[in-house]
């Protein structure tokens, strides 16, 4: 009776929707920021490649200005990048809350708030995985994707987000 | 000295210059039909890695055993394989439960942040076992099964055959494997086979098995062993030749022969099934290191269970505790398991 419950349970969760990982790409060139992530904390140059990338609607190669309408969310978040106190985390913690990991910087930048920590970040660039995981966070639009190491944000690459907006 | 002996000795003295090093077990036998003679395939058994914080937040009385030695170890595994290469390969495996995120988060951790956490207060570890030059080859455990889901572990896979004659696998399936309907035990089957390897739509069907297992249990006290596992005598290390401590079925005492029936069972209805050769499995999850064979007039058959770095172990000579810390290793139809400890 028990392993007849258990073909049961396994015909219908394979039957079911499984639900899969939240996942973030590294996009092509075009949309994201940077080839190299750039250092963090930003500097003018740094700071200035993010902006124009996110000017642009997140087209690196982009000839038009879009609306961006994040626009105050986003200097807060590049403001906030730039100092180097907003860039520590508690990198060991295990949630999808990404506050809970940055909380500095979603204080300085409330563009990140209640929104989640994305580790499976995949950049086909790379001969295998990133260890240790990069961090993203993904606001309407775009995706901040961290590299971090020792409880610090050390580098970022900003690219287009895949996913859309529900109409 | 055959080459692939050379790497035996190589890796003995590598691991000599950091560590004590104790033999646990070694079978010298051509019958285990691994005769490789450029390679050496060496696995790090469980390992159930948690943060430190969850660690007081759970009360566990226990954690990994020497993970600073380990880290040593791995980085000299690295070492090696780049230093016997061209002419000898060395493969390095990782055989399941690197994580334990049965004991970091209650129930399912569906974005893989109870991994990275992990990760990430074990920093300087992962980025040894996870380095591009060492090439670490990863089972997935029992208390690390989930991570199938996750495309940072697309490479981790539930068991490699190590050709012609090795099934290498975590071993948790043992546990329950023989109780299942004939349906499920087929597709367990597949497990043991180079040709069908499970992928993620296997595993995924195989999911609710490995939560039954789980069984809503905490591990608080105890994973496997609530008392140290028994492991036969050790020796001294010395490369003069000759099988030690290999517990033989028949004369071996039940508890130093676990699922040595069960694997020498499965592998034979997989080379029934799919016409592959096996005759060893290599595992880990039962936290007890030994070497056992079935030795008979018609078959020869062999289980290395390579121990783990977690719960503690004891000798014939000594019922005294000790914190498991095993390195196995496999070519030139030689198997060995080592204990290791810090260097006074």
């Amino acid at each position: 009776m028990r392993y007849a419950s258990l073909l049961l349970v396994l015909g219908f969760a394979t039957g079911c929707a499984v639900r899969y990982p939240a996942v973030v790409p590294m996009r092509e060139q075009q949309f994201r920021s940077h080839d190299q992530a750039v250092a963090l904390p930003l500097d003018q140059e740094g700071r200035g490649e993010v902006a124009n990338f996110l000017e642009h609607g997140g087209n690196r190669f982009g000839r038009n200005a879009a609306p961006d309408a994040q626009a105050a969310g986003h200097k807060q978040m590049l403001d906030a990048l730039a100092a180097e106190g907003n860039l520590k985390i508690r990198a060991s913690l295990a949630t999808p809350d990404f506050c809970a990991i940055a909380l500095p910087l979603c204080q300085a930048a409330p563009i990140l708030r209640k929104r989640m920590a994305v580790t499976q970040v995949i950049d086909a660039r790379n001969r295998q995985p990133e260890v240790p995981d990069p961090i993203a966070v993904c606001d309407d639009e775009y995706c901040w994707i961290f590299r971090q190491s020792n409880n610090l944000l050390t580098h970022l690459v900003v690219v287009r987000s895949v996913r859309r907006l529900q109409p | 000295m055959s080459p692939a002996m050379s790497l035996h000795a190589d890796l003995l003295g590598r691991l000599q210059a950091i560590a004590r090093v104790q033999l646990v077990a070694r079978l010298q036998d051509d019958r285990l039909n691994f005769p490789g003679a450029n390679e050496l395939h060496v696995f790090i058994p469980d390992i159930h890695l948690i943060t430190a914080a969850r660690r007081v937040e759970g009360g566990y009385q226990y954690g990994t055993n020497h993970p600073v030695l380990l880290e040593a170890v791995v980085k000299s595994l690295r070492a090696l394989k780049l230093a016997s290469a061209p002419a000898g390969e060395v493969v390095v495996y990782q055989i399941g439960d690197l994580f334990d995120l049965w004991r970091q988060v209650d129930g399912l951790d569906p974005n893989a942040n109870a991994a990275s956490a992990i990760q990430n207060d074990q920093a300087s570890l992962l980025a040894a076992l996870r380095d591009p030059d060492l090439n670490a080859q990863f089972l997935l455990g029992n208390h690390d099964y989930d991570l199938y889901r996750f495309p940072n572990f697309d490479a981790w896979q539930r068991s490699f055959v190590l050709a012609p004659s090795v099934m290498l696998l975590h071993g948790d399936v043992f546990d329950w494997v023989e109780k299942l309907p004939a349906e499920l035990k087929n597709l367990v089957l597949f497990l043991f086979t180079a040709s069908h390897p499970a992928g993620t739509a296997d595993l995924e069907k195989l999911r609710p098995l490995n939560n039954k297992q789980r069984g809503g249990r905490k591990f608080r006290d105890f994973i496997q062993n609530q008392a140290p596992a028994p492991t036969g005598k050790w020796r001294e290390t010395s490369d003069d030749g000759g099988s030690w401590n290999v517990q033989v079925e028949g004369t071996a005492p039940k508890e130093m022969l676990l699922y040595l029936d069960e694997a020498r069972q499965k592998c034979g209805e997989a080379n029934r099934q799919f016409g592959s050769a096996l005759n060893m499995a290599v595992i880990g999850h039962t936290h007890q290191a030994r070497i056992a064979v079935h030795d008979t007039e018609d078959e020869f058959f062999t289980l290395m269970d390579c121990g783990a770095w977690i719960e503690n172990c004891s000798t014939a000579d000594d019922p005294t505790p000790r914190p498991n810390a095993q390195i196995a290793a496999l070519g030139a139809n030689e198997a060995r398991i080592y204990q290791l400890a810090p260097l006074e």
